[in-house]
């Protein structure tokens, strides 16, 4: 006898033991006036307990048991301490500060040095003098003056030599 | 208490020990505890190991990987923990999941050494393959239900892996659908499709078996 198509999610339910206590009186009392919804029921019930009297399951050994902590203890504390060392340096301030004295002599010294380099062509000028410097400008001036002079004075020799070069030939 | 906390709880002895919740020992093991974890896993490891067990098709050793791998995993996220569900149901999810990425590895190198992996099943690891010791005396019987039972295994492996998860969390391991559906991170609904539609194949499957028994 075939089960009642509408009950076979009821079926599937009370088997699995999913069913509220009001579902479970209502099926139990539809049960004893239908054969072929109960004979479902029971080989369905039956089917599970098989399937789960095949599939036991061996207990897990003791020495399994705390092979398995053991090694699950041993891999946090490798992560603990892998991740610690930064962590102990950020959690402690006061570790920090020397560090930071060490980087800031480091920044200060190359400083220095580096400002003292960028300011050494300079330098001369600054050994000189007031008087020596003023003289230094005044040349300036004077070649500043005497530029257009100048450039005529390098045509010139230019032609001198074109024209040495021909004499030559 | 606030589980974000990580503030530890003072515990007198052995005995009250046992009586700490769930939810206090994560508190403890976030407080970088040391007994706290082992606490916890020496209360799930049973069960956890069971889990493994059904999903390897009962391969000791890779049950035992699986596990301590689930525990691992747990204990090193512990930071995402934030108690919406109870610890088990949580950790259960993890483990799930470490069995299902555990099983496709298998698959795939079961693809690729497949010649290498029929010899190490033919030496005896299923548990199908044991020596029954009293098979002397209830050949037939035992002939017949060692059968069986490979059916069984065989067709539960045949299930597609949503329903195969639904189905031995059930009807194995006594789960409701509610902690299902949380375990598996999909809706009650869903859970209940998948869990009707493995017992209608299998029950399908094994129509003969139960007729040829009444």
């Amino acid at each position: 006898m075939k089960p009642c198509p509408d009950r076979y999610d009821t079926i599937l339910l009370a088997a699995h033991g999913e069913l509220s206590p009001a579902e479970l009186r209502d099926w139990e009392r539809h049960k004893t006036a239908c054969p072929g919804c109960r004979d479902e029921d029971e080989a369905l019930l039956r089917l599970l307990a098989q399937i789960k009297e095949s599939m036991p399951v061996p207990e897990l050994s003791e020495k399994s048991a705390s092979s398995i902590l053991w090694s699950v203890k041993q891999e946090l504390r490798k992560e603990q301490e892998k991740t610690s060392w930064w962590k102990a340096w950020l959690d402690r301030p006061g570790r920090l500060v020397p560090a930071l004295a060490t980087a800031c002599i480091i920044l200060i010294t190359f400083g220095w040095f580096g400002m003292d380099l960028i300011q050494s062509p300079d330098t001369d000028r600054d050994s000189m003098g007031p008087i020596a410097e003023n003289q230094a400008v005044l040349k300036d001036l004077e070649i500043i003056k005497n530029i257009e002079f100048l450039e005529e004075m390098d045509t010139v020799q230019e032609l001198v030599t074109v024209l040495d070069r021909k004499e030559s030939i | 208490m606030n589980p974000q906390s990580g503030r530890s709880i003072p515990i007198e002895n052995e005995e009250s020990l046992s009586r700490v919740k769930d939810e206090d020992l994560v508190i403890r093991a976030r407080a970088r505890d040391p007994w706290a974890p082992g606490e916890l896993l020496q209360r799930y490891q049973q069960k956890a190991y069971a889990i493994a067990y059904h999903f390897t098709d009962g391969n000791v050793q890779d049950a035992e990987d699986l596990t301590q791998e689930a525990f691992l995993r747990a204990f090193q996220n512990l930071e995402n923990f934030r108690g919406d569900s109870s610890f088990y149901t949580w950790f259960y999810r993890i483990l799930v999941n470490v069995c299902l990425d555990g099983t496709r590895r298998r698959k795939r190198w079961r693809e690729v050494f497949l010649p290498w992996q029929h010899a190490s099943t033919e030496k005896g690891l299923s548990p199908e393959e044991r020596p029954d010791p009293d098979a002397h005396e209830r050949a037939l019987k035992s002939i017949s239900e060692k059968e069986l039972s490979r059916d069984i295994q065989k067709s539960l492996k045949s299930l597609p892996e949503k329903q195969r998860v639904a189905f031995q969390l059930k009807a194995l391991h006594g789960m409701s659908i509610q902690e299902i559906a949380r375990i598996m991170g999909t809706a009650e609904g869903t859970v209940k499709s998948h869990l009707f539609r493995a017992t209608q194949f299998l029950r399908e499957k094994f129509k003969d078996w139960e007729e040829g028994r009444t």
